[in-house]
């Protein structure tokens, strides 16, 4: 039962990386990522989301941010504020590819900055009511780069 | 004086590291009967959880002999990208929590310190409508003689209600520094002379834009700022706020025994629980205080450990006479 899984303690698993298949042609790749938080976070908490495979930036309008039974653009994503990034099951990002990614090893540089919708750094709850102009929440880099395996073709 | 208090364990302190069925276990074999969840962490689909998930959590409270104190939720000010939450809508979120708070048979609902007195004024004919007490966690850097403690104190005088209050984490009373912070800090390159300044200037209550220019003239790297700034640096007071304590007693439902760790002689790092137990004892309140396992940031000691070590300070204290 999915209550009952152990969450991941990092955002790409081993087999985080595969290829995307669409009548029996890969025109793409999957990247699933799980929240390394400790918290789920809306949606719209994610300020920047990147990727860059094999050191080649993917143009954000290529993939397709998939969670929750529904798949969005990245430019959607500010607006979802209630749609959850929760900690157990990961985004599955999909990026259109005409080849997808060769079997073997693969360098992923994954951005994500979240905004901590909770923390504003440097004011405290005195002056936090006052102040409803400035909106200064703790950002969080989630950033990172790893090598990650595509099992098969 | 009589104890009447009981204690309970957060699921939070063991981050994610076990299941909730495998935490409920871990807190019977413990000793304790009760425990509290942080819903955004361990309770799929929150803020608006299954009824799967209903029937899985009670299921597990019937199964193992344990209850859930508190259903604990987010203010989360800042989730739109546009502007903060107003406070109709921090209301609409807190009542959402307060709704699953009773659905998961809970006693007490945690609000964060985002939702101001006259929100929380507004939630309380709701709380007793559904039979939960809707709280407002006091957590570091706030104390409870802050003037926003202050703020919900009148409230609560006003509105006369037994089903809103406060929820007091032990961390806003600690009177030092997390040691294992200054020592990883020091490890990693601030030096001593900058650690002395900035630990002198907020024992001296100094704002910390003076803190930062003082240390920059001394040399500060843009490390030692960001220790200075960082959120768990600077949460503590000189002298804990034990007469502010005294002060709030009347209106708390709920406490978090927050603590990061021990001594080489078994006595808490930072937090002076042997001058704080005492206080709410002998007010002779009779709820809960749960313990609340911080010290994952710092150390690789066994969550399990260190709560089994808090319980058994915390009995020890609150048996003893004055």
């Amino acid at each position: 039962m999915a209550e009952n899984q152990i969450l991941a303690p990092k955002a790409i698993h081993d087999d985080g990386l595969s290829n995307y298949c669409v009548n029996g042609k890969v025109i793409g790749y999957i990247l699933k990522v799980y929240l390394n938080y400790y918290r789920s976070l809306e949606l719209s908490c994610i300020e920047k989301l990147a990727l860059t495979v094999d050191g080649k930036a993917v143009d954000s309008h290529n993939i397709t941010f998939c969670i929750n039974g529904k798949r969005f653009m990245i430019s959607q994503l500010k607006d979802l504020f209630a749609e959850y990034w929760s900690l157990e099951t990961p985004a599955e990002l999909i990026v259109m590819s005409p080849t997808g990614l060769s079997k073997g090893d693969h360098e992923v540089t994954f951005t994500l900055i979240l905004r901590v919708p909770y923390i504003i750094p440097g004011h405290t709850i005195d002056t936090m009511w006052k102040d409803f102009k400035n909106q200064e929440f703790w950002r969080w880099d989630n950033s990172g780069t790893m090598t990650v395996t595509v099992l098969e073709k | 004086m009589v104890n009447k208090i009981k204690l309970g364990v957060r699921v939070f302190s063991f981050r994610n590291t076990k299941t909730l069925e495998d935490a409920i276990k871990t807190i019977v074999k413990i000793g304790a009967d009760a425990f509290d969840v942080t819903a955004s962490m361990t309770i799929k689909g929150y803020p608006w959880p299954s009824e799967q998930m209903i029937e899985y959590v009670t299921g597990l409270c019937s199964q193992y002999k344990v209850k859930l104190i508190s259903y604990d939720g987010n203010v989360d000010l800042g989730m739109r990208c546009d502007r903060r939450l107003t406070e109709d809508e921090m209301f609409g979120y807190a009542l959402n929590d307060i709704y699953y708070a009773h659905r998961f048979g809970a006693e007490v609902h945690r609000i964060q310190w985002l939702l101001p007195p006259s929100v929380l004024a507004r939630l309380a004919p709701y709380a007793e409508a559904y039979d939960v007490k809707a709280g407002v966690e006091i957590h570091s850097p706030l104390i409870p003689s802050s003037p926003a403690v202050k703020a919900y104190v009148r409230m609560f005088e006003k509105a006369k209600s037994n089903y809103i209050g406060l929820i007091p984490d032990f961390g806003s009373l600690a009177d030092r520094p997390i040691k294992f912070f200054v020592d990883d800090a020091m490890r990693t390159g601030t030096k001593t002379e900058i650690m002395d300044c900035m630990i002198d200037g907020i024992n001296n209550k100094l704002p910390e834009s003076r803190i930062e220019k003082q240390i920059r003239k001394m040399g500060a790297t843009e490390q030692d700022v960001a220790v200075l700034h960082h959120p768990m640096f600077h949460q503590w007071e000189a002298e804990s706020d034990l007469e502010g304590l005294k002060d709030i007693l009347p209106y708390c439902i709920h406490f978090h025994g927050k603590f990061f760790g021990f001594d080489e002689d078994g006595n808490d790092i930072n937090i002076p629980v042997g001058k704080i137990l005492p206080i709410i004892r002998d007010f002779g309140y009779d709820g809960y205080i749960a313990s609340e396992y911080e010290g994952n940031k710092f150390t690789s000691a066994d969550p399990v450990d260190q709560i089994v070590k808090q319980r058994a300070l915390y009995q020890k204290i609150l048996e003893s006479c004055d």
